[in-house]
């Protein structure tokens, strides 16, 4: 029987940010919302780890109030209990990691704590390595592959140069990539039954901990011009292949880049 | 106050050298490179060289294959030692789980993916690509400790000269390691690699067999340049090792062609880097074309073939 952490984050739609045509900040309050693309994989992976070997999956957010909606999807896809830490200001790893850390002390313990490698928005990929350093357990990064075996796990962590088989007793943190699985989609039925359950409201005082405050702030967030020429030729027609290329050809002639 | 650089190879040393050339202009922190790894000698003779202050030489047996727990311990243990308050790391997988571990250790302020570092008014302040490369953050790090992992290519590397730093060798406990390297199988390296190639030909989902790759690599070769794929054909079918992409390599060719790429958000941040775009989809509406420099709205299937021809004609091959 495993106790299992899962942490997900209410991230925001990469593919349908809302940015304000005047000053091209990214307007985040207007841009809708989902369970972050890794995070949903290290849900799915804890559901796998209680069906093959028994256990309990409980999820965390932290992140707004209507982060409840992806709550209700973890309690959908077999999450036992999900709790949603409420914050209001845009919290830095470090912030979050303190958070994690006394929510694994207060709620837990727990035998491991699965997260997303990289959130979809931030991609920062560094909020598992810190929970693990601040619980002073071990860590498998950008885990591809991971198996229990006994008191320990085994996994296939994607370091870029390769892949590196680590071993580590438990507790510990994994963090997982988009290989790892692909995440079940709950039937209507289990999306009815999950609303009828509870999500569980801790803030942060509740927790004990003092006023957190992050290292890092966000002094502004703008969107990029697409400053791409969108030179485009049409050659639907297979007829007009030739002339097509012709003057591609011309053009990245003249950009030197032939 | 020092600045402490890591790093996992010489050209990644060098660009950060540089980096930290420009934050000792406005702080004159002293700047000292920390060598870890086996047989790491000669690379700390280069650096040494570069124009910086102190180099540290960590070597172990341990320490032969990358691990994030001892090499984590080892960079602690030094940072605090030189009682350095920057630390510069390179931002991929490894770096970025290095940042985040010093980040809890020396209770510091965490940046990576950094493109642009500048101090003002006595603050560190980094920009940073955000929500799959379609939006630049600018962040303020307001602890005292400080660690930046920096997106490669954002500085020239340094020159290495004649004169040559101190180099200090150290001894670091690496002993009692809860995480245990049971193998480690370092992946295929293509003949070009995509990271630094001048032309990149790029092929999608509109590619619809594995042997149909072919043509793809045959441009590659034609231009002297590297061909990889999108995360799917790397991933899920295993066509390549590794893939173009935020998740996987980010690329900054002279020239890039995209081949049946339809434009994820995870993709085209990947590519942000590239002086020319073009596009081939015979889907009209594919967001690549808005990434595009250049595109031909057609069937690649019958335009690759024709490319070649004109592009072997072209270079007289």
């Amino acid at each position: 029987m495993l106790n299992i952490l899962v942490g997900i984050k209410y991230s925001l739609q990469v593919e349908n940010l809302v940015i304000d045509p005047k000053t091209g900040k990214v307007l985040e309050d207007e841009t809708p919302r989902k369970m972050g693309d890794m995070d949903k994989r290290a849900l799915e992976e804890a559901i796998k780890i209680k069906e093959n070997i028994g256990g309990s999956v409980t999820v965390l957010c932290v992140g707004s109030p209507d982060a409840k909606k992806i709550l209700m999807e973890a309690y959908a896809m077999g999450a036992d209990s999900a709790y949603l830490i409420p914050v209001e200001q845009i919290l830095d790893t470090s912030a979050v990691a303190k958070i994690f850390a006394e929510f694994y002390k207060q709620k837990g313990p727990f035998d491991i704590i699965l997260l997303g490698a990289s959130s979809t928005d931030s991609f920062s990929s560094t909020l598992g390595a810190r929970i693990a350093e601040v619980l002073n357990i071990p860590l498998i990064p950008f885990v591809k592959k991971m198996e229990i075996q006994e008191s320990s796990i085994v996994a296939e962590s994607d370091l870029g140069d390769g892949t590196y088989a680590f071993k580590v007793q438990l507790p510990a943190v994994v963090t997982v990539t988009l290989e790892i699985n692909e995440p079940r989609i709950p039937t209507l039925k289990q999306i009815l039954v999950a609303k009828r359950k509870p999500i569980n409201e801790l803030n942060i005082n509740e927790l004990g901990l003092p006023e957190i405050s992050p290292f890092v702030d966000v002094i502004d967030v703008k969107a990029y011009e697409e400053k791409r020429k969108q030179i485009i030729l049409d050659a639907s027609d297979p007829s007009k292949i030739g002339e097509a290329i012709d003057q591609l050809l011309e053009h990245l002639k003249k950009e030197g880049v032939l | 106050m020092s600045i402490a650089i890591f790093a996992f190879n010489e050209k990644t040393f060098l660009e950060l050298i540089n980096g930290a050339k420009i934050l000792k202009q406005s702080t004159n922190k002293e700047i000292c490179p920390i060598i870890i790894g086996l047989d790491v000698a000669s690379l700390a003779g280069k650096v040494a060289s570069s124009g910086v202050d102190k180099v540290y030489l960590i070597e172990n047996e341990a320490l032969r294959f990358f691990n994030p727990e001892t090499y984590s311990r080892v960079l602690k243990t030094i940072v605090e030692e030189i009682n350095a308050d920057i630390v510069l790391l390179e931002s991929n997988n490894k770096g970025k789980i290095l940042a985040g571990i010093l980040g809890s250790k020396l209770n510091a302020g965490v940046v990576v993916d950094a493109l642009e570092i500048t101090i003002e008014n006595g603050y560190l302040i980094a920009k940073k690509a955000v929500y799959a490369g379609k939006a630049l953050s600018t962040l303020k790090i307001t602890s005292q400790k400080k660690v930046i992992a920096v997106a490669s290519g954002v500085f020239e590397p340094a020159e290495i000269g004649e004169s040559k730093a101190e180099i200090v060798k150290k001894d670091v406990d690496v002993a009692e390691i809860k995480t245990k390297l049971l193998e480690f199988k370092p992946k295929a390296v293509s003949e070009v690699s995509l990271e630094d190639a001048e032309v990149v030909i790029g092929a999608g989902r509109g590619i619809r067999k594995q042997e149909d790759l072919e043509p793809i690599k045959e441009i590659a070769k034609i231009l002297g340049g590297a061909w990889g794929v999108t995360r799917p054909l790397a991933a899920d079918y295993g066509w390549a090792p590794e893939w173009i992409g935020i998740s996987g390599v980010s690329i900054k060719p002279k020239l890039y062609i995209a081949v049946g790429i339809s434009g994820q958000p995870q993709h085209t941040s990947g590519i942000r880097g590239s002086k020319i775009i073009v596009a081939i989809n015979k889907d009209s509406e594919a967001p690549i074309f808005k990434y595009s420099d250049y595109g031909i709205i057609g069937d690649a299937y019958q335009i690759i073939p024709e490319l070649i021809k004109r592009l072997k004609e072209i270079k007289g091959v």
